[in-house]
């Protein structure tokens, strides 16, 4: 995707995801992969009035700011993210049942089937802070290791796809695996699934199923 | 109902559950049956917006055997078990709905509290074993639990409703979800001790101060 289709894409998304509560004013950034830059909303962006020009550019390999537009106080983890997997999108979502996970600090195990499949073997809380430290960034990194989503401590979590459409997927299926962690907590407590079977399901889905939506015509 | 009408009542159906928040893109799966010996499932895999009449599968009920390049749902096993269990049955719905899905992640079995919804659905919803996605393990002790029942909950996973016609399935997996949410919200409010209105917020502060980390 070139970057003027990227920026197009990106703030096309932009609002829907607003609409559907996955971003909120102020927090939370979505950006995309475009060759050697990503497009990443701009830090205090209105996401309900996201225009192309609005979005901000950066360099993958050095994290440096091309053009004039702020980009997200984020954008150095996106950048980092881009260069260790190779997803093409991400978000950073702060929905509220991923929130509060992230504010208790508990790794989330998968007490769904869509979750080990989609997610992976688990969602884990890294460190985080509103401008992320290289030490952190490295950390998040770690614990997203295999999996396509992490939890980032206090500010929701950070989820990954091959389009904005796949990390979309993925904030729904982590919210409702975060929502059956804390709510089973009031029904005696949940079961998770283990340990073996939930990496088989995610092995099984990112080689096979993951792709269906397009072989299956 | 003969075969092209009943994939137009799945189409229908499909985009109906994406719709009212039951499904989100291409999780759970939609039947109807055509006769005694088949019925038609969705897809495996593919999102509910695109799909057309062309894209529905027709299965075998017997030995799950179809005639289509486009392969269907790897849980044709589950609907074919349930068809050959309940042969009243015409419409079976498998969701990933929020609220059902967490009471089937704590493997409950939820009690139906007024007539009405006895009456459809039974005087409970059952836990079905887990079993991973897929196999005739799930469908079988998935289709047990429909046994005087039209709705199950399969742990960890979501929940299956059946109907006479698809328009009953589609309505109990709406009740069951409003019911799974009540489940929860009581359960958090004996537990705190909570009685005012249920306020989502609150819980999640009880949650925070009882079982975060920090805690």
């Amino acid at each position: 995707m070139n970057t003027d289709n990227a920026r197009k894409y990106v703030s096309e998304w932009s609002p829907l995801m607003y609409e559907k509560g996955i971003i909120k004013e102020d927090i939370g950034s979505i950006s995309a992969r475009s060759d050697e830059v990503m497009l990443i909303t701009p830090d205090g962006c209105s996401f309900k009035k996201c225009k192309p020009e609005d979005l901000a550019v950066v360099r993958i390999d050095s994290g440096e700011v091309i053009g004039q537009v702020k980009p997200a106080a984020d954008y150095r983890l996106h950048a980092a993210l881009y260069r260790k997997k190779k997803c093409n999108a991400a978000i950073h979502t702060n929905l509220p049942n991923i929130t509060t996970a992230s504010r208790a600090g508990n790794t989330v195990y998968p007490m769904l089937d869509d979750m080990a499949q989609i997610v992976g073997t688990s969602a884990k809380v890294a460190d985080y802070s509103y401008y992320p430290s290289d030490n952190q960034i490295k950390k998040i990194l770690k614990a997203l290791h295999w999996r396509s989503g992490v939890l980032l401590s206090g500010q929701g979590a950070l989820c990954c796809g091959s389009d904005i459409d796949d990390a979309y997927a993925v904030c729904q299926v982590l919210e409702k695996g975060c929502k059956s962690f804390i709510e089973t907590a009031f029904l005696g407590g949940g079961y998770t699934i283990n340990k073996i079977e939930t990496a088989l399901m995610r092995f099984v889905y990112v080689m096979k199923y993951s792709k269906a939506s397009s072989t299956n015509k | 109902m003969n075969e092209l009408e009943a994939k137009q009542v799945v189409c229908d159906a499909g985009r109906r559950l994406l719709k009212e928040g039951l499904v989100a893109r291409t999780w759970g799966n939609i039947s109807a049956r055509v006769d005694g010996n088949t019925f038609v499932i969705t897809p495996s895999g593919r999102t509910y917006e695109e799909l057309t009449t062309d894209d529905i599968v027709t299965v075998t009920i017997e030995d799950l055997a179809y005639d289509s390049h486009i392969k269907p749902s790897s849980e044709k096993g589950l609907h074919a078990e349930i068809y050959k269990l309940r042969p009243e049955v015409n419409a079976v719905v498998h969701t990933h709905q929020m609220n059902a899905s967490t009471v089937a992640a704590a493997r409950e079995d939820v009690p139906t509290v007024d007539k009405e919804t006895e009456a459809l659905i039974g005087s409970s919803v059952r836990v079905a074993d887990y079993a991973l996605p897929g196999t005739s393990k799930l469908a079988k002790k998935t289709a047990e639990c429909l046994t005087d029942r039209n709705a199950a909950l399969m742990a960890n996973h979501g929940a299956v409703c059946v109907g006479p016609d698809m328009d009953t399935a589609f309505t109990i997996s709406t009740i069951l979800e409003r019911m799974c949410e009540q489940y929860i919200q009581s359960r958090y409010m004996m537990m705190a001790h909570d009685s005012g209105p249920f306020d989502t917020t609150r819980m999640h502060r009880y949650y925070l101060a009882q079982f975060g980390r920090g805690a």
